[in-house]
């Protein structure tokens, strides 16, 4: 079965007034059609640069695509022009981001957004596309499309622009949804509202989604597969199931390890030492070495490659944890 | 460690900069002359050789003669020192009011602060070289008129910088720590509020100074300026006027000489705010 | 909205009368007796006499000042030199002002905003050089040179165009064009910077990965966003070319309202001078009114319903 996506040795590198910023060393994962996969990590930890890279809106300059591939429905994305590549976005991979507050323009109103978008993919009049964005609004549930349409962001709340986002990215039915940390923004009642949300559309319309996050508990709500990254790199990609159970990771057991337990009280959180590495300068060899309590000579040297260690489970490190070394 | 990265940032821009550089220059080189002026000019600029009146270049006169047979680039030299002096002293008279009642408008605030921004509202409703019109109307022409009226015009703008500075930071809480430890109002305003305005205030002097330069121009194009026979770039110019026709280099070099001057000081300012200010993601 | 309006208004009232207050007290500022200012030199006492009771400097500066500006209104005030009331004299040079500032104003922002918006889209290439050159040399040249210059050129080497006056259409190029050119420097500069500003927002990067093609993404959705300060530009840049067109006009032998006030002032007819000032300066307000006015209409976000 060929994979709807398949990221292969990804590496970026921007260059800035500081330097080159290394930020993306080696991402590699894959999704299949009507699955979620969430890409957790901590900030700096490329996962938006990941984002950005699959749909093409990095800007180049500063970044430099260096090496790697994106498969997407057979044909590698980095290689399209930019007429092929317009084609592509809105109407096969379509993204919402983090700020509903700034993601959309304040001059125009709602309806004439959402139908020039429509437009552009589809071979109708303003007013067929002004009836779709409707029935758009009314699948994202919000209870007044007609009114919502007529009115300019400004005036609506943050819950309800990132639904007017996810509406109008998912208005003309494409494969792959790549949403930046859509619930970051918001508060919680919100958050679970468009999660859910999401969830939604991927039983109604078989769409494919992609979750960026740094919350394990989003992850954890709605994603079938999870990559988690650090430095600029997936040190661990599995479903999620084998994750909780089954983290070989040293990064990831610690992250999981940090979460505090509900059902018992704990006199100190647990926390993975060290800080985040600074991509001017990362570490050589695997970036996380320096925090690692596994780290071998060899870590130091070589970046370990991600490798499939079971069935469908991969690690890009030389000393994984073995099981024994449980979390709850 | 951090110290030596905002160093090397600085001077990364600096260098990059070809901008602020070649203003820089440009500046320098016109501010030697008119220090120089004295030593470097090769005739007297009020010196009249009327057989000699408007001829073109020549070995003898560089940038040829005017009506009265005057050198020209004598008279080009002497002149920027007249505008060089005149537009900076007015420029530096501008700020010391204006930032003086700016800050003291915006740091105590009430009815001061009401009074003192209405009035140059009203300054303000006036174009700047209209103003320096109706100010030489009612001077009279001449060199300290002139120096009075840029600089009438000129205090708003540095007002605004410094009451924009002095609002936003007096609220901050190095204002309190300081009324804490006893300093007096006006030693917090001076010394540690202010000092925040530098930037733009520096920025904003460079590039007034040079559109003094071209406001002194313009009106002694008008015949409001400086009076003849003090070699002025412009009152040249408007004598040179009549005689366009058959001698253009009477008019042609002396606003060749304003323009070079005005742009390096266009330049060093841009290219100073470039490296003061730098915008995110511009370059 | 209607109350924001209303608000301007109402602090226009003030400024008004700071602006007419100062005209009115040009001739009391002048160092000396105003009635000996105005007879000039070689005036004897009794010629000062007549012009103190007919100029009415006898009386208190209140009354003055109303009659000054009742006496523009009314007629009353008349020129020294003409006899005419200066109501007559100043509107119809006033008029040809606007007119030239209004094609100069058209002119800078056609092309100031068009050259800005290809500086933008073409970034450090040769094009977005060569304008911010052109920005920074048209601030830079001083705008009676540049006005000498192509008179040099156009009308006394190559006599395509009329060296001055105002005549027909083409009397109109050569001036709007001098007095276009530092305001279409500005703009440029103003719009290619607005544009890179708008076009690092979040909400340009919604538009492009939804597929929206780059010239709509540029000419639409940056585009208005990105005119929004640069129309305050062009707003203030008509009024200052009101006032500031003085220069323009002198060089071109232009009947504007400028060039009348600076030749009052040698003239020593200072009703006239005061009164231009006057016109000059509440134009001026009202222009940045409208301004202020437009960008609140423009501006969405400002268009709030309390």
């Amino acid at each position: 079965m060929e994979h709807l996506l398949e990221v292969k040795n990804l590496k970026i590198q921007f260059d800035t007034e500081e330097g080159t910023v290394y930020a993306l060393e080696n991402v590699s994962f894959h999704l299949n059609k009507g699955e979620i996969l969430g890409i957790i990590g901590e900030t700096g930890s490329g996962k938006s640069v990941t984002a950005s890279a699959i749909n093409r809106i990095l800007p180049v300059p500063p970044a430099r695509i260096v090496n790697g591939e994106i498969i997407f429905q057979g044909k590698d994305v980095l290689q399209y022009k930019r007429e092929e590549m317009n084609k592509i976005r809105g109407k096969k991979i379509s993204m919402i981001f983090q700020e509903p507050m700034t993601a959309l323009n304040p001059v125009f109103k709602i309806k004439e957004q959402m139908s020039d978008v429509i437009m552009h993919h589809q071979k109708v009049n303003r007013k067929n596309a002004v009836k779709q964005a409707t029935q758009m609004l009314e699948q994202v549930r919000i209870p007044d499309p007609e009114m919502v349409l007529d009115k300019f962001p400004h005036e609506l709340s943050g819950g309800m622009r990132q639904r007017v986002m996810i509406a109008t990215a998912l208005s003309c039915e494409a494969d792959l949804l790549i949403a930046d940390e859509p619930t970051t923004a918001l508060d919680v009642t919100t958050q679970d509202q468009i999660l859910a949300l999401i969830q939604e559309m991927r039983k109604n319309i078989d769409i494919s989604v992609i979750l960026i996050t740094h919350d394990f508990g989003v992850v954890a709500e709605i994603c079938d597969k999870v990559a988690v990254m650090y430095g600029g790199t997936v040190v661990e990609f599995t479903d999620i199931y084998t994750l909780t159970k089954k983290p070989y990771h040293p990064y990831s057991n610690g992250l999981l390890k940090a979460i505090p337990p509900v059902d018992k009280t704990i006199e100190k959180l647990n926390t993975i030492p060290g800080s985040v590495p600074n991509l001017l300068k990362p570490p050589t060899g695997c970036r996380f070495h320096p925090r690692c309590e596994n780290a071998l000579e060899k870590c130091k040297i070589d970046p370990p490659p991600l490798k499939e260690i079971e069935e469908n489970h991969f690690i890009a490190c030389y000393n994984p944890i073995k099981v024994g070394e449980n979390n709850g | 460690m951090k110290y030596n990265n905002s160093m090397a940032i600085y001077w990364r821009r600096i260098s990059k900069n070809k901008m602020a550089a070649i203003g820089a220059l440009i500046v320098l080189f016109i501010v030697v002359i008119a220090i120089l002026a004295p030593v470097i000019s090769p005739y007297e600029p009020d010196a009249q050789d009327l057989y000699s009146s408007l001829t073109g270049p020549s070995k003898e006169h560089w940038f040829g003669t005017d009506i009265y047979g005057r050198d020209i680039l004598s008279r080009v030299i002497w002149g920027a020192r007249i505008s060089l002096s005149i537009s900076s002293l007015a420029v530096f008279l501008s700020i010391l009011i204006g930032v003086f009642l700016g800050a003291i408008a915006a740091y105590f605030g009430g009815i001061l602060d009401e009074i003192i921004m209405r009035f140059f509202d009203i300054l303000l409703s006036f174009p700047d070289i209209l103003l320096a019109i109706a100010i030489i109307a009612i001077l009279g022409p001449g060199r300290s008129n002139l120096i009075t009226a840029i600089t009438i015009y000129s205090i708003p703008q540095f007002a605004r910088i410094a009451r924009s500075t002095v609002v936003s930071e007096k609220t901050k809480e190095y204002v309190d720590a300081a009324r804490l430890s006893g300093e007096s109002e006006m030693n917090i305003l001076f010394r540690y509020v202010l000092p925040n305005s530098l930037s733009p205030i520096i920025v904003q002097g460079t590039l007034r100074i040079a559109y003094a330069i071209l406001i002194i121009s313009g009106l002694g194009f008008l015949g409001l300026g400086i009076q003849p026979p003090t070699p002025e770039w412009e009152t040249d110019l408007s004598i040179a006027r009549t005689y366009l026709r058959a001698s253009p280099h009477t008019g042609i070099f002396p606003g060749i000489a304003i323009f070079i001057t005005v742009m390096g000081f266009n330049f060093f300012g841009d290219g100073l705010n470039e490296i003061l200010n730098p915008r995110m993601k511009d370059r | 909205m209607n109350n924001y309006f209303i608000k301007r208004l109402i602090l226009i009232i003030p400024i008004l009368l700071g602006v007419s207050l100062l005209s009115f007290f040009i001739i009391h500022l002048i160092p000396g007796d105003p009635a000996r200012v105005i007879a000039g030199q070689g005036a004897t006492s009794d010629d000062i006499a007549v012009i103190r009771e007919e100029f009415g400097l006898d009386k208190p500066l209140m009354e003055q000042y109303f009659a000054f500006v009742g006496g523009i209104f009314s007629g009353k005030l008349k020129s020294i030199s003409s006899q005419q009331p200066v109501i007559d004299e100043i509107t119809p040079r006033f008029w040809n002002t606007v007119q030239l500032a209004t094609f100069g104003i058209i002119l800078a922002t056609v092309f100031g905003v068009l050259l800005g918006v290809i500086a933008a889209t073409h970034k450090n290439t040769i094009i977005d050089n060569l304008s911010t050159g052109f920005s920074l040399i048209g601030v830079s040249m001083p705008i009676f040179w540049l006005g000498l210059l192509l008179i040099m050129l156009f009308s006394v080497a190559l006599n395509w165009l009329p060296a001055g006056g105002k005549d027909s259409f083409i009397s109109f190029i050569l001036p709007g064009i001098t007095l276009s050119l530092p305001t279409a420097a500005i703009i440029a500069r103003m719009t290619r910077a607005s544009m890179l500003e708008i076009v690092n927002q979040d909400f340009i990067r919604t538009a492009v990965s939804n597929g929206i093609p780059q010239k709509t993404v540029i000419y639409k959705y940056a585009l208005k966003n990105a005119l929004i300060p640069v129309v305050t530009v062009v707003g203030l840049q008509f009024g200052y070319m009101l006032g500031g067109a003085v220069l323009t006009e002198s060089v071109f032998g232009w009947p504007g309202l400028g060039r009348l006030v600076v030749q009052s002032i040698f003239t020593r007819d200072y009703p006239l001078v005061q009164s231009g000032i006057l016109l000059i300066a509440m134009s001026f307000v009202f222009v940045n009114l409208a301004v202020d006015l437009l960008y609140a209409a423009i501006d969405p976000r400002l268009r709030r319903k309390k």
